[in-house]
């Protein structure tokens, strides 16, 4: 099973459509895929129509493995399912707080779940905090959405500069351009400076799309109602990039 | 995801269903546009997917395949034609089939009128709970209507108010593919190439052997349609190893029936089989296309692809060949003289052996060919001639045979310990013997047909080369591995089973 972690410091980047659109590509690719909403928002849960576990609160979440289990819901696509999220979820730091090793709690949760799925994707909410680490010490590849903006590029140094301070492998770090407008020179001079000072950015971009705003109305994947829309060819490829880096390592 | 799969009564549709949930429950019957039309049902022709509790329709461009036991529909689109599952696109229905045969092709069985309709149970956010599948299969005035549903992961409550809504409308739960076959009057074919005879222990060994010849010919004749219609390579293989039994049984069964008849009727065995030996040798070439590409190297491909070219039309024409021989009056009567002695008569005169009870003569025949083989196989090491391992290879055959012709008489899995290590070694001198076969056929069309690629005779005679090189690499390597596959055969196990079946014969 591998665990990849669509994280971002920064709120508004793409991260919940990035991690709804490469879930169902690897399920599409015929991977057991879970969705794993860690963002007490939900919206992962809200893009795939299905409800917020009453039942599953923080304490449940790493303490209660059959309660964890029981949370998963069947997604309405063959091969995809989904951990949604609930409000409880936004205590968590406090939660893990007060337990032991509270940095690998996540990673002893997900390993539950190996001989279900091949792979999970975890949708997390953008902090830096107790689940952060979690998600840092599981996840196999951390893909970090980057809108070609300097705040972007800023947070992006925040984010090395953490896993630097912490002693963290920064190779799991995998960088790619969100919301690219390619004929914005601000966008096109970013991205050149950006991918000369960090060498692992995906070669694939996410463009600008309406198409993807309107997830919100279909409440479902991209590619169930605009398959040919270059966003959805997009994360098609960014998962293929991601599934080359985890077969290589 | 679980599963439910049951049966309609006429008065309920899928409509109607909804009527029947909890009336509190949050579910509703959302359904898409049915499909119709004239479809049919598909089978191989030993009715692997009856057999499984599955059933593969037909309808326009798609195919659907129904795994009653597990209440599962898959589908995907199909092409105008194809007839087995490797001719498929990747998809679910391809998946499924291939893991059941890559040798057996798709026939159709029946033609239907399919009515489907597919849907599920969605809460008020839309989102589905339980998938649903209804199909209304008719042929003329018979009617079955089939409800599967399978359950969305998590989604428990929703399966539960729907199993208490088919319990309320009278829906019969679980359904077995033979049912809906004789609700919809489709004789199912029950063939099988190993039929179950049975027998008894006392009675005497000329009347058992005439009813393992009868069941071997019934066998033989129920693939001849088969052949004809080029439906699959398996057809041929089995008429041919029924009648090669046939003519096994003769020669080993040595005393059951008059001597003079014996000698006459292995002539006619000999005959019939003789007829079909080129097509059976091209099927198997054409079979192994695949492996023999993938052992030369890329660049001398192109040579393979022209000889296999060469192997096709060598094929059409040994097929034609065989439609005619099948089509003959001489085949006719030939086969009608067999039928007429073992199926409507009594079978030949008996012979000195023919009233010796059939356990005691089953444990008398398999003993001797049991230390026949090990007197063989015990002379073997690295420098014994390759004729040596050619006639291991035919007693173990022989062996097999008579152990399988008299089965019937022990209990179910008696005869297993022997069977499995004599089966992996017989695989090892098959494997063997066929590399031998085809590296002497590789080496005919060197010598006698290179002329018929003019132009292009190097490239042919380059890969010919190449994959007789292989192929005898190849055989070194089975060779290699006889002696350890006999002693696995020739264990304390296989002569304490031997000693349990038949006490009274010394090892």
């Amino acid at each position: 099973m591998k665990i990849v972690a669509c994280y971002s410091n920064k709120g508004g980047v793409g991260k919940t459509a990035t991690s709804v659109n490469i879930a169902y590509a690897a399920a599409l690719d015929g991977q057991r895929t879970l969705l794993c909403d860690l963002d007490p928002q939900g919206a992962s849960g809200f893009y795939f129509r299905v409800k917020p576990s009453k039942k599953l609160q923080e304490k449940s979440f790493f303490k209660d493995v059959k309660g964890l289990l029981a949370a998963i819901r069947g997604s309405d696509f063959p091969g995809l399912d989904l951990l949604p999220a609930n409000l409880s979820f936004r205590d968590f730091d406090i939660f893990l707080s007060r337990m032991k090793n509270s940095r690998s709690r996540l990673k002893k949760a997900l390993k539950e779940m190996d001989s279900d799925y091949q792979v999970v994707i975890l949708d997390c909410p953008p902090n830096i905090s107790l689940l952060s680490e979690n998600v840092f010490k599981a996840a196999d590849t951390i893909v970090v959405p980057v809108i070609p903006t300097t705040l972007s590029a800023r947070t992006l140094e925040q984010l090395y500069n953490f896993f630097k301070d912490k002693g963290y492998r920064r190779r799991k770090l995998v960088p790619f351009f969100s919301m690219v407008q390619k004929r914005k020179k601000l966008h096109q001079e970013t991205m050149l400076a950006l991918r000369t000072e960090y060498h692992h950015f995906l070669p694939n971009v996410i463009p600008f799309s309406s198409e993807i705003e309107r997830m919100g109305v279909h409440r479902a994947p991209l590619a169930t109602y605009a398959g040919r829309d270059p966003a959805t060819l997009a994360y098609t490829a960014i998962w293929r990039d991601i599934e080359k880096g985890l077969k290589t390592g | 995801m679980d599963s439910v799969a049951s049966c309609f009564p006429p008065s309920l549709g899928l409509m109607k269903l909804e009527a029947y949930l909890p009336a509190e429950s949050p579910w509703r019957v959302c359904l898409e546009p049915a499909e119709k039309g004239q479809g049919q049902l598909l089978d191989t022709f030993d009715e692997k997917l009856l057999q499984g509790e599955r059933l593969l329709l037909r309808l326009g461009d798609y195919l659907l395949l129904i795994d009653l036991a597990g209440g599962s529909l898959v589908v995907q689109h199909a092409p105008n034609i194809w007839k087995f599952a490797a001719e498929l696109a990747e998809g679910p229905v391809r998946e499924i089939l291939a893991g059941l045969t890559t040798l057996r092709a798709f026939v159709p069985v029946a033609d239907l009128r399919i009515h489907w309709q597919h849907g599920a149970l969605r809460d008020d956010q839309a989102k589905a709970g339980v998938w649903v599948n209804y199909l209304r299969l008719s042929r003329g005035r018979r009617m079955v209507r089939l409800f599967l549903a399978e359950t969305l992961r998590g989604y428990d409550q929703a399966r539960d108010d729907l199993v208490q809504a088919l319990s309320a409308a009278g829906a019969q739960p679980g359904c077995r593919v033979a049912d809906l076959y004789n609700e919809l009057r489709i004789s199912p074919r029950n063939y099988s190439a190993k039929p179950v005879i049975p027998m008894q222990a006392e009675a005497p060994a000329g009347e058992t052997a005439g009813l393992i010849i009868a069941a071997l010919l019934r066998v033989a004749r129920a693939n001849e349609e088969g052949i004809i219609a080029d439906y699959d390579t398996e057809f041929l293989h089995d008429y041919r190893v029924s009648l090669r039994k046939v003519r096994s049984l003769l020669n080993l069964f040595k005393g059951v029936f008059d001597p003079g008849e014996t000698r006459r009727l292995q002539t006619e065995c000999a005959i019939l089989m003789q007829e079909t030996n080129r097509l059976r040798d091209l099927d198997v070439y054409l079979l192994e296309q695949a492996v023999f590409h993938r052992l030369v190297p890329p660049d001398i491909d192109q040579g393979l692809a022209e000889l296999f070219v060469h192997i096709a039309e060598e094929r059409r024409r040994a097929y034609a060949m065989v439609c005619k021989v099948l089509h003959s009056s001489r085949y006719r009567k030939r086969i009608a003289r067999l039928e007429k002695l073992f199926i409507d008569g009594k079978g030949p005169s008996p012979g000195p052996a023919g009233q010796e009870p059939s356990l005691a003569f089953a444990g008398r025949l398999v003993m001797k060919r049991y230390r026949k083989v090990c007197r063989i196989a015990r002379q073997i090491d690295q420098n014994t001639a390759d004729e040596i391992i050619h006639q291991l290879r035919i007693q173990c055959k022989k062996l097999r045979y008579i152990i399988e012709f008299f089965a019937p008489l022990f209990a179910k899995g008696d005869v297993d310990p022997i069977i499995k290590p004599l089966k992996r070694l017989q695989d090892n001198l098959g494997n063997f013997n066929d590399a031998s076969v085809q590296q002497h056929f590789l080496g005919d069309v060197l010598t006698t047909s290179l002329d018929r690629f003019s132009g292009r005779e190097i490239v042919v005679a380059q890969a010919v080369g190449a994959l007789r090189a292989m192929l005898h690499q190849r055989q070194r390597e089975e060779r290699a591995l006889v002696e350890q596959n006999f002693i696995c055969f020739d264990s304390a196990e296989t002569r304490a089973t031997l000693h349990q079946l038949f006490p009274s014969e010394g090892l």
